[in-house]
């Protein structure tokens, strides 16, 4: 019996994993390009004066 | 997103963590362990008699039969009649070890082991007429006024190892959702040709690496089941599953001409043309285990032809599972979506701030 | 039709004058075949090898690989040269266009698949049962399909930074199931002298032909564009 609930785990475990590792990735490159976006901003602000 | 969508995403992903967390449950707690009526191979055998196709764990399709079998259990002989005008005579003449008659035909095969050959070509399910001893029992598989012929191969039940039948519920959403990803590639993609209008390429490509990312779930998650069901990983002469991989790698494909290509407009307007190309695989998976007699297919049909398939608690909890995927889906395609426009900004940006400088 | 006849037989003219496309499709199947040769070279020696499968299975590698080569470098060759600007502001539909490279591309492809065939013969000391004929005629079969849907993705990854690598990616996936399968299948079959009896795979092939055929003729406008 254990061993059929080890699948169940593993398969559960691959679902949950990668939906939040994707979701991770998605969070931190949004983060990154806001980020850039912001200072991007700023230099065209500076040099727009 | 231009679809008047995005500001609702957090609705979505609320109500998609909600749906998940019930599916869990459902899953967990009350979805039956096995389809309705489907027992194991050894308590089925003693009493299989005038039953009808239970004896068949799942039958994928009518060409292939594929009782539940431990490695442990012995091999299982079953005998198929091809035609069947007097099986009473028949049962008599095989009982005797009579095999060599002049008005029937016979095609014995022999079943090992949880992983069973497929595609022997035995024309399968049938009604069980004879137990010939604890590990043999006979079927009828052709309509005669004496027996009744099966209706549909999912009166067999599906997925009948007790817990790893629960995998189901995360596995065929998430191929569901994949589905839905690379039709909306072609929808959008078409629109986009049509309109040119930039935020359905975003749609698109969003919804592309989306299908990739829940296609990938459910090939990776298939497998774990498979090897506790069919006692092997992989089959390739399952068509559900090399016609899928095969769907998987084009959209890989798609995603790997994307990254190709610097100029967005050259970009938007080729991936759009490989997406239309590339969707003729999508329906090829989608449809593999559905005309069975066609190719070969052991993958078992989740919504069969007739009555039978799912018991009412399984249907109910892959209902809710396919509304939570879908919701999650939406809720990522909204962020995905919005980080592709702004991507896009920053792709401007840097080009304002490089042509001042 | 006769925009399209005329650039494939533009086409053609150039290829006859510098042969680079058919000569480097032609040498490639040749070391595809040669490949084989040298990896069965034990068991075909011994003769404990399935030829009829053998023959199949590296025949139509063979086909679909130096396929890919040509139209490649139909589209390649095009681009270097400046020349599809060229092609494009000619007063044809594109539609024409991408089936005269189609038409083009099909001859060359099917002159190296008999190639092929005969070298396969050749270095293998088979004849194929005696169905040499239909082996090439389903040969030509699976070429339509395999060159419809080719040319079209060759004109995509043709506009991509690393379009020699991407060609091949997104092109066998799509022929995996629409050609080669069922191609492998019915050239086993014609070497057992039952080709017509495997309608399905002949169907299969033919319907893949038309679904190619029409997504490329309709999206042809905007595959060649800019």
């Amino acid at each position: 019996m254990a061993n059929e609930f080890t699948a169940l785990y593993v398969a559960y475990t691959i679902v949950w994993a990668g939906v939040f590792v994707y979701l991770l990735y998605l969070f931190m490159r949004q983060r990154s390009i806001t980020k850039n976006i912001e200072l991007l901003k700023q230099e065209l602000s500076k040099h727009g004066k | 997103m231009n679809l008047k969508l995005g500001k609702y995403w957090v609705w979505f992903a609320g109500i998609s963590a909600a749906l998940m967390l019930i599916t869990v449950l459902l899953a967990v707690y009350y979805a039956p362990v096995a389809a309705s009526s489907v027992k194991t191979a050894n308590e089925l055998f003693p009493s299989i008699e005038g039953s009808t196709i239970t004896v068949a764990g799942f039958v994928a399709d009518r060409e292939i039969m594929n009782p539940i079998r431990y490695p442990e259990d012995p091999p299982v002989t079953a005998i198929i009649l091809a035609d069947f005008s007097d099986y009473r005579r028949y049962l008599d003449a095989v009982v005797a070890g009579d095999l060599e008659g002049e008005w029937w035909t016979v095609e014995p095969i022999t079943v090992r082991g949880p992983y069973l050959p497929l595609g022997t070509n035995v024309s399968a399910t049938g009604e069980v007429v004879a137990t010939l001893d604890s590990s043999s029992f006979m079927l009828s598989c052709d309509s005669s006024d004496d027996v009744v012929e099966l209706s549909s191969p999912g009166e067999a039940g599906i997925m009948t190892s007790p817990i790893s039948q629960k995998i189901f519920y995360f596995h065929m959403p998430s191929a569901w959702v994949s589905y839905v990803g690379f039709f909306l590639t072609l929808v959008f993609g078409v629109m986009y040709l049509r309109t040119r209008n930039r935020t359905y390429d975003r749609v698109a490509a969003s919804s592309a690496e989306l299908g990739v990312l829940f296609a990938t779930i459910a090939i990776v998650t298939g497998p774990v089941w498979a090897k506790e069901e069919w006692g092997v990983y992989w089959r390739w002469d399952d068509t559900k599953l090399v016609t899928t991989f095969v769907m998987w790698l084009v959209y890989i494909g798609y995603l790997m001409l994307r990254a190709a290509v610097v100029d967005h407009s050259v970009r938007a307007r080729i991936s759009a043309v490989y997406g239309i190309l590339g969707f003729v695989t999508m329906p090829m998976s989608l449809l593999s285990s559905r005309i069975a007699p066609l190719i070969r297919s052991s993958h078992p049909q989740v919504i069969a032809s007739s009555s039978g398939g799912l018991s009412m608690e399984a249907g109910i909890t892959i209902g809710i599972a396919v509304v939570a995927f879908t919701f999650l889906f939406i809720t990522m395609l909204i962020k995905r979506v919005e980080i592709e426009e702004s991507e896009d900004e920053l792709e401007e940006l840097k080009r304002r701030v490089g042509g001042e400088e | 039709m006769r925009a399209a006849l005329t650039i494939a037989s533009k086409d053609l003219k150039t290829e006859l004058r510098s042969k680079e496309m058919i000569s480097a499709m032609f040498l490639f199947s040749l070391l595809i075949v040669l490949a084989f040769r040298f990896g069965f070279e034990e068991s075909v020696s011994a003769g404990s090898v399935d030829m009829p499968d053998l023959a199949a299975a590296s025949l139509w590698i063979c086909f679909s690989f130096s396929a890919i080569v040509g139209m490649h470098s139909s589209f390649a060759k095009e681009k270097d040269r400046e020349t599809l600007e060229g092609l494009m502001l000619c007063p044809v539909e594109r539609s024409e266009l991408y089936l005269g490279k189609v038409i083009s591309n099909m001859v060359l492809v099917f002159i190296v698949d008999v190639l092929s065939i005969a070298f396969f013969a050749l270095f293998f000391a088979y004849d194929y049962g005696g169905n040499g004929l239909a082996v090439v005629v389903i040969a030509l079969l699976g070429t339509v399909t395999l060159v419809l849907v080719g040319t079209l993705v060759a004109a995509i990854s043709v506009n991509t930074k690393a379009r020699e690598v991407l060609l091949p990616i997104l092109l066998i996936p799509l022929i995996a199931f629409s050609v080669i399968m069922p191609s492998v299948t019915l050239t086993g079959d014609a070497i057992a002298g039952m080709a017509t009896e495997s309608v399905r795979e002949i169907v299969s092939i033919a319907g893949f032909a038309v679904i190619f055929g029409v997504v490329g003729y309709l999206t042809a406008d905007y595959v060649f564009e800019g």
